[in-house]
């Protein structure tokens, strides 16, 4: 006659053998990737060494208030504004042909430096007729050809967007 | 028939297309990218985002609505379609806020996301505005939550509520200031008549409707508190780059989250429907049930078992090691000692008595291999054909009335037949409850197409309620009224005459049997007004296609092959067999009992219904199987525990079956196994009848392991492995296999596809059931003795050597009579929120909020006669045994009809403690359903047993879908297309 049973007998492991069986698993696993272990253990050594470690897990364990902190300073006027600008600038960098621009700012560049080393030879003043005189010279000729069109196109599209 | 073809130029390039088809289906036949945000194939156009706006001929008009015409000229992206488009599109952000990479949402299949993306919508021209404050998202349902702050109120969740599920629950509040979703009018999710089908989650185009199972588990940052989030989500807003960056860091987070969440297609479990899914896991974690249109049987739609009843597949029950009975209890053991041990025991039975003193019950919830592998154990290692499954308590005697008539044993059709009949009759089942997605099938073509609906049925249930006939036959009397209505076609020559000339047998003997059915005779046996039964007879003469459907209210008689049989007739006779919309479809209870018995998990049948006196057939499974097989039919599941009674049946090998509950005189079959020598369970839960095991094995359900599945439609489809086995659990053919071995079978299956492969060379239905050919979504559905894919049987030929089908000649079978004293008769059957007594449906808290424990239904009738209220505690005695369980008093059922479902896994309210040991003549189907008792009252009065909350205690709100063109009335909103004003951009 078998009675109907509810009740199970269930095998608790002792700590001892969870330990035993945990340990075979992990041999079992260190074995199968012997090298990677290695490079772990001594990338953590280096961690430990550097201070990195303790760092980190300080950072971890308050992560939650550290992520609060973080979150808040986030959401700081300056900082969305700063992301902002980021992100201003970034979609201007991203609209330019890298070519063109690197271009543009190697002839402002070397201009700059030519004009830096032409003022620190030549102390003397410049008069309004000078200026004029100036404008006859191709190459600043060229230069406020350049500046006129750029204030051009800068207020057309100011116009636009009124 | 023959479509025409017509030609239309899109963006410049000529595509040949069916008439018919609208401009966006084209679009998406041809992969062109366009937006749709309120387009779901399966919804058909709704109009309500104007996303799809097209230049047709010079004119915006929306793609969905718009039909192709030959020689259209569609432009998707001229400039005038951009600006509509992107209007259309800025109107749905004003109500949504895109914190994608926090957003739980984020998975790569967010629909509205994907479209801001495609369209590059940079910027948000109108801001966003909150509807409601942040504390009336809606977290009520256990299973889902609902937040109007990011519902861009695109009604796809409406829709398929009102006409696809067809619940009737959600509408959305058109005329509000701000349009939302609402339950029922207005009330809290969780006490609305919502039913937790999950449509609406699913069709959800983004975050608003979200499975709770997801929350703060899919994203990498979503688990975050709430004091952390929401400064991250104003942090997110209050930067507002242009959306073009957002979407690249939300892109990368999704990317992150496709290596940690895992995707896998699945079968459900929970009936026959056969309804495949993703389920989408973390770890051993469920996150969801994802639908998708692909797959075969039920696209998008699920009921709430299948899109959120999986917790017990981590429930901390689960049987995780092997169990031998020593003493008064049960000891875990390995499994070499737990094999070992059955092996010896099996072995020495064997050996002493032969191997016919063992008896082998299979499962419909295991797979075709594992059935397979469980009957070739029987054969092949036990030399005995005393090998069952759960289809004897249920479906044998549709199965054989179908043998009889037509010659195959299955649905004639597929849910497709079912979906587009001109008429559908459903006799002795509730699918709305049993089988909701084919439900959902009938309710949609019922409320949108005309379709007919007749339910005959002792209880009211939602189908009877929606159709427009509902006649309530008295018990067990089904046969009587299907032969009168035939009988009444045939005398008014409306039946198929060249049909039944050219392709049926014994024409002349039926008209002379019916002789006896006339309309009086149906209407004083069966209670049926004869004006009832003529109207039957015309609607299924002026149908086009009648589709019958039929479950356990027939099967479950004295009279069940008969009445079964007698459902063929009917076809038969009116020509409804071997043409689309037609057909005769046993509604197949668990995910495989078609395909435990097409296995041969059955006493008299070899697998692919070979039948064991076939000496052909049997010669071959001898080869292959390099034994002798008994020519003679083996015991059913009712003949092994009478043989075990007598002493002839030393030992059991039972698997997945609760057959000490579900057998019926339940009480009488727990003595039985009590007495067997040796008794091995193999479940993945202590069930009752696991209780009187000797050695109980662990096994692994379906989301552990590997396989395929038959469905109703008689369609086969794979499973693939979401998780590993829970603790020691293994897979089903791993364990038949392993005692195989031990007793000296030579198998060394590495897997289920290796199984399947040995099937197909032994069964021909089954030969074109390779594993690469059923792959991914694919599936076949078996009936072609060359393995061929055969959705709809009987085209050209019946099965039978001449072609013929043969009307089945058999009077009705009176049921069961009972002494006066049992004065109430004791329906019995399934609930929509629980599956089989319960053993895996009970393990979820959702659920079991709703729906926490049994209950008889009572009429207010027989209430008021005794006295009762609803959570009276009353007992139910039968000849057989007796229960105890609490009222509730409802409609449904009417004088002394009471319903008791079968969801119980305690002897103290179990339905089989009552049923008697009555069965089909013909298949030994108990007949579950002609018990009767009578009641003691216990307490008067109590708490209803089911809650408040429970769907059932509410009404729906029925509408006509979406009703988008209250939205058009509105004041506020500015058409968009040029068939009704002219575009004006701006607010």
């Amino acid at each position: 006659m078998a009675k109907p049973i509810t009740t199970i007998q269930k095998h608790e492991m002792t700590e001892e053998e969870k330990r035993a069986e945990a340990l075979t698993k992990l041999k079992a696993a260190v074995g199968d990737s012997e090298e990677a272990v290695h490079e772990l253990l001594e990338f953590i050594e280096q961690l430990h060494e550097s201070g990195l470690l303790e760092a980190a897990n300080a950072l971890l364990k308050a992560r939650e208030d550290v992520a609060k902190i973080v979150v808040g300073q986030l959401n700081q006027k300056p900082v969305t504004t700063m992301v902002n600008h980021a992100f201003a600038w970034a979609s201007l960098a991203s609209s330019l042909d890298p070519e063109r621009t690197a271009k543009l700012l190697e002839h402002i560049a070397s201009g700059a430096i030519e004009a830096y080393e032409q003022t620190s030879v030549e102390p003397t003043k410049v008069g309004l007729f000078d200026l004029f005189k100036a404008l006859n010279d191709p190459d600043i000729n060229r230069a406020v050809r350049f500046f006129l069109s750029a204030l051009k196109a800068i207020g057309q599209r100011l116009g636009n967007d009124s | 028939m023959e479509t025409r073809t017509v030609t239309v130029t899109i963006n410049g390039r000529p595509y040949h297309v069916k008439q018919g088809m609208t401009i966006l289906e084209t679009v998406n036949e041809h992969g062109l990218p366009h937006p749709q945000v309120c387009y779901t194939p399966e919804l058909g156009a709704i109009q309500t985002c104007d996303t799809c706006i097209a230049e047709v001929n010079g004119s915006l008009l929306r793609a969905c609505s718009t039909l192709v015409e030959d020689g259209m000229v569609v432009e998707l992206s001229s400039p005038r379609a951009k600006v509509a488009q992107k209007e259309a599109m800025d109107r749905l952000l004003e109500n949504h806020l895109l914190y994608c990479t926090v957003c739980d949402n984020n998975n790569g299949n967010c629909k509205l996301h994907n479209t801001a993306e495609m369209m590059q919508i940079e910027h948000q021209t109108y801001p966003y505005r909150p509807k409601v404050d942040p504390s009336e998202v809606d977290m009520s349902h256990p299973f889902y939550r609902y937040d109007p702050n990011q519902c861009i109120a695109c009604g796809q969740c409406v829709e398929a509520c009102q006409n696809l599920q067809v619940n009737e629950t959600l509408s959305i509040d058109w005329e509000a200031e701000r349009p939302r979703v609402v339950w029922d009018g207005g009330v809290p999710i969780n006490e609305s008549s919502c039913v937790s089908c999950g449509h609406c989650v699913t069709v959800c185009p983004c975050n608003a409707l979200m499975e709770k199972s997801m929350l703060g588990e899919a994203g990498f940052m979503t688990g975050l508190d709430q004091d952390v989030l929401k400064p991250m989500i104003d942090f997110v807003k209050e930067v507002e780059p242009n959306y073009t960056s957002i979407f690249a860091i939300s892109e990368i987070e999704a990317a992150m989250r496709q290596q940690r969440i895992k995707k896998t297609k699945t079968v459900c479990t929970f009936c026959g429907v056969g309804c495949s899914f993703e389920v989408w896991t973390k770890g051993r974690k469920i996150l969801k049930i994802q639908p998708v249109s692909e797959a075969p049987v039920n696209a998008i739609s699920t009921c709430v078992k299948g899109k959120f009843g999986w917790d017990f597949i981590n429930s901390e029950e689960r049987l995780t090691k092997p169990l031998i009975r020593k003493g008064d209890t049960f000891v875990e053991s390995t499994w070499e000692e737990a094999l070992d041990l059955v092996a010896e025991k099996l072995g020495a039975i064997k050996q002493q008595y032969g191997g016919n003193a063992i008896g082998f019950i299979s499962s419909s919830k295991i797979s075709n291999e594992e059935n397979y592998l469980m009957q070739k154990l029987a054969r092949q290692v036990f030399e005995t054909n005393n090998v069952d499954n759960c289809s004897r308590y249920c479906q044998s005697p549709a199965t054989d009335g179908l043998f009889r008539t037509v010659g195959m044993g299955g649905d004639s059709g597929t849910i497709y037949d079912i979906a587009s009949a001109g008429l559908v009759i459903i006799i002795g089942a509730n699918p709305a409850e049993g089988h909701p997605v084919i439900a959902t099938r009938v309710k949609r073509a019922h409320k949108l197409f005309g379709q007919k609906l007749i339910v005959a049925d002792l209880r009211r249930n939602e189908m009877a309620e929606r159709a427009d006939l509902f006649i309530r036959p008295k018990q067990g009397t089904d046969q009587v009224w299907l032969m009168a209505v035939t009988k009444y076609i045939i005398d008014q020559g409306w039946h198929d005459e060249s049909f039944i000339r050219e392709r049926v047998h014994f024409f002349d003997e039926f008209k002379q049997l019916l002789e006896k059915y006339t309309l009086d005779y149906a209407e004083q046996i069966t209670g049926i007004a004869k004006t009832d039964l003529i109207r039957i007879a015309e609607m299924i003469h002026e149908a086009d296609g009648t589709c019958v459907l039929w479950g356990m209210g027939v099967t479950q008689n004295t009279g069940g092959s008969d009445t079964s049989a007698a459902i063929s007739n009917l076809l038969l006779a009116t020509g409804n067999y071997g043409r689309p919309g037609a057909g005769a479809f046993p509604l197949r209870g668990h995910n495989n009992v078609q395909g435990a018995c097409d296995m041969g998990s059955l006493p008299s049948w070899l697998p692919g219904y070979q039948h064991v006196t076939d000496d052909a057939a049997r010669t071959k499974f001898e080869k292959a199987y390099g034994v002798r097989i008994d020519a003679k039919p083996g015991l059913d599941n009712i003949q092994m525990i009478e043989a075990a009674e007598r002493g002839d049946l030393k030992a059991m090998y039972i698997i997945g079956e609760d057959m000490a509950l579900v057998d019926c005189n339940a009480n009488h079959v727990q003595d039985t196994l009590a007495k067997l020598d040796f008794v091995v369970v193999q479940d993945i839960f202590l069930s009752k009848t696991a209780q009187f095991a000797d050695v109980i094995l662990p096994a692994a359900p379906s989301l552990e392991k590997e396989g395929t599945f038959t469905n109703t439609e008689r369609r086969i489809q794979r499973f693939y492995q979401a998780l590993e086995p829970l603790g020691d659990s293994k897979p089903d053919w791993w364990i038949i296999q392993e005692i195989a071995k031990r007793l000296g079978a030579d198998w060394n299956y590495a897997g289920p596809s290796e199984i399947m492969d040995e099937i197909a060379s032994l069964a021909p239905l089954y030969s074109q059931a390779y594993y690469d050919r059923l792959e991914g979504w694919n599936s076949l559905c078996w009936g072609s003795y060359d393995g061929a894919d055969t959705p709809l049987l009987y085209k050209e030929r019946f099965n039978f050597p001449d072609g013929k089908a043969r009307f089945a000649l058999a009077d009705w079978v009176e049921p069961v009579q009972y002494p006066e004293e049992y004065d109430l008769l004791v329906n019995n059957g399934r609930l929509l929120e629980h599956f089989h007594e319960g053993n895996l449906t009970y393990k979820s808290k959702g659920i079991q909020r709703k729906f926490p424990d049994i209950f008889v239904e009572v009429s207010p009738e027989l209430a008021k006669e005794r006295g009762i209220s609803d959570g009276a505690l009353v007992r139910l005695i039968s000849p057989y045994g007796r229960v105890k369980v609490r009222v509730l008093v409802t409609d449904r059922v009417r004088g002394n009809e009471l319903f008791l479902p079968m969801h119980s896994t305690a002897n103290e309210s179990a339905i089989n403690i009552l049923t008697g040991p009555q069965t089909d003549h013909r298949t030994n189907t108990p007949a579950y359903k002609q018990a009767r008792v009578r009641m003691e009252v216990l307490e008067r009065s109590g708490e209803t047993p089911l809650p408040r909350t429970n769907p059932r205690f509410q009404k729906r709100h029925p509408q006509n879908g979406v009703e988008v063109e209250r939205k058009w009335r509105r004041r506020d909103y500015v058409p968009l297309t040029e068939a009704e004003k002219e575009v004006k951009i701006g607010g």
